[in-house]
């Protein structure tokens, strides 16, 4: 009897142990099939995102100097500002009423966008009918290393003393390259210069380790860490009726126009 | 351990959640964030990859941390395990993407957005010994070792795998 009841409760105690060990296994291979399941979805989650990612950044470069794609850039560049008097790192009539001040950088995206579109609007309306001048300065966001910005930004300035900075910056603008791509060279900024109609190259050339121009890049930026500037580009306006708080971004239009009525 | 592993998770998450929603107000606000390598956070910031189709990543970090949050505070289900490990699997991937552009792409560092992605690999460390060693089946004597949901305590009910037969 004794050893009968024994028996049983040893096969029990078997049927018991299989059962777990049979559930147990089906339960780790279910989450095996799941784990590999997210995994096959996470990936691909990742994968579109990263695509999205690396398609919507490169629109933001444009075509590089030199091609047959920067001949129509640079026409469009230099017929936006034909005509308009500029003065150092200002374009527009010194008589302008309304200032509007442009921190950027010449590697910034964010300051492409908004030099072609916004800033184009606002040279081709106001600038272009004396009642706004603009005035570019440094600082620096998207470029890698301050050496090459303080070169680049002190290119534009060299154009500058001809009266020319405003075709470079925003031929600088329109042939960007792309982001941390280290396309910004010598060679670069040269053929930049040779696009600007009525630039003396070799006077260009001869002023770009101007070192007043360099301190200038240098103390502008030093504003800009100063004023805790948000980014590229920061916008300042300044009228007779006062100056705005500096505003970075690609500042719409709209914006801009809402701000030229706040202070004049 | 299951427990004292959720509460881990959700004080990581909820710290996450808090370095996103700072990026997010930074980028919207335009002003520079705090950091202490100079400028490298403003151009890591303001750089082309800190957008995916026009949504800023701060703002998708977010996102993602509130979903991840919703998943460890919903019931504690191999379901809800689940979900958590596939969030931190999809926030891992993509910050570690962000972490390469930093690098290679912009050349700057970000401590906030480094800080974020080993929050994010601690939650994914987490997800996955959560749901692997997530609470196994219990075999009841009184059916003749057929497990059932009743027998269980109240918070693995859910979890069982219902007997075949």
């Amino acid at each position: 009897m004794a050893s009968r009841t024994k028996q049983k409760e040893q096969a029990r105690a078997r049927r018991l142990a299989e059962e777990r060990a049979r559930l147990e296994r089906e339960q780790r291979a279910r989450r095996l099939r799941m784990l590999a399941g997210v995994v096959v979805a996470a990936v691909a989650v990742i994968v579109v995102v990263i695509v999205i990612s690396v398609s919507g950044s490169s629109p933001t470069a444009g075509p590089a100097p030199g091609t047959a794609g920067a001949k129509h850039e640079a026409a469009t560049v230099n017929s936006l500002l034909a005509g308009i008097p500029q003065s150092g790192q200002t374009v527009g009539s010194p008589s302008a009423p309304v200032t509007i001040i442009e921190y950027g950088d010449l590697e910034c995206p964010i300051c492409r966008d908004f030099a072609l579109g916004s800033e184009t609007q606002l040279i081709s309306h106001d600038v272009r009918a004396g009642k706004v001048k603009l005035v570019y300065k440094s600082f620096e966001s998207a470029t890698p290393n301050p050496s090459t910005f303080t070169t680049q930004q002190a290119a534009a300035y060299a154009a500058g003393l001809q009266g020319k900075a405003w075709n470079y910056i925003l031929l600088f603008y329109h042939e960007q390259g792309t982001e941390g791509s280290g396309y910004v060279n010598a060679s670069y900024l040269g053929k930049l210069a040779r696009q600007i109609p009525g630039l003396n190259y070799s006077q260009w050339q001869s002023q770009l380790g101007n070192s007043s121009l360099i301190s200038r890049v240098r103390t502008e930026e030093q504003q800009g860490v100063t004023g805790s500037f948000g980014g590229t580009p920061t916008i300042i306006l300044q009228g007779p009726k006062g100056q705005t708080n500096p505003v970075s971004g690609s500042i719409p239009y709209s914006s801009l126009e809402a701000g030229i009525k706040e202070v004049s | 351990v299951s427990r004292t592993l959720r509460r881990v998770m959700l004080v990581l998450a909820v710290g996450g959640l808090g370095v996103a929603s700072y990026l997010t107000y930074v980028h919207y606000s335009g002003t520079p964030p705090a950091c202490s390598f100079g400028q490298s956070c403003l151009k890591v910031q303001t750089s082309v990859w800190s957008k995916v189709a026009g949504v800023p990543v701060a703002l998708l970090g977010l996102i993602g941390y509130v979903a991840i949050l919703g998943t460890l505070l919903a019931p504690d289900r191999e379901e809800s395990r689940l979900a958590t490990l596939g969030l931190t699997l999809i926030g891992v991937g993509f910050s570690g993407y962000l972490t390469y552009r930093e690098l290679f792409s912009i050349h700057a560092i970000c401590e906030w957005c480094v800080s974020s992605a080993v929050i994010m690999t601690l939650l994914l460390i987490g997800a996955g010994s959560r749901y692997w060693l997530g609470p196994t089946v219990h075999v009841d004597p009184a059916r003749n070792g057929r497990a059932h949901r009743e027998d269980l305590p109240a918070e693995y009910r859910e979890d069982l795998v219902r007997p075949s037969a």
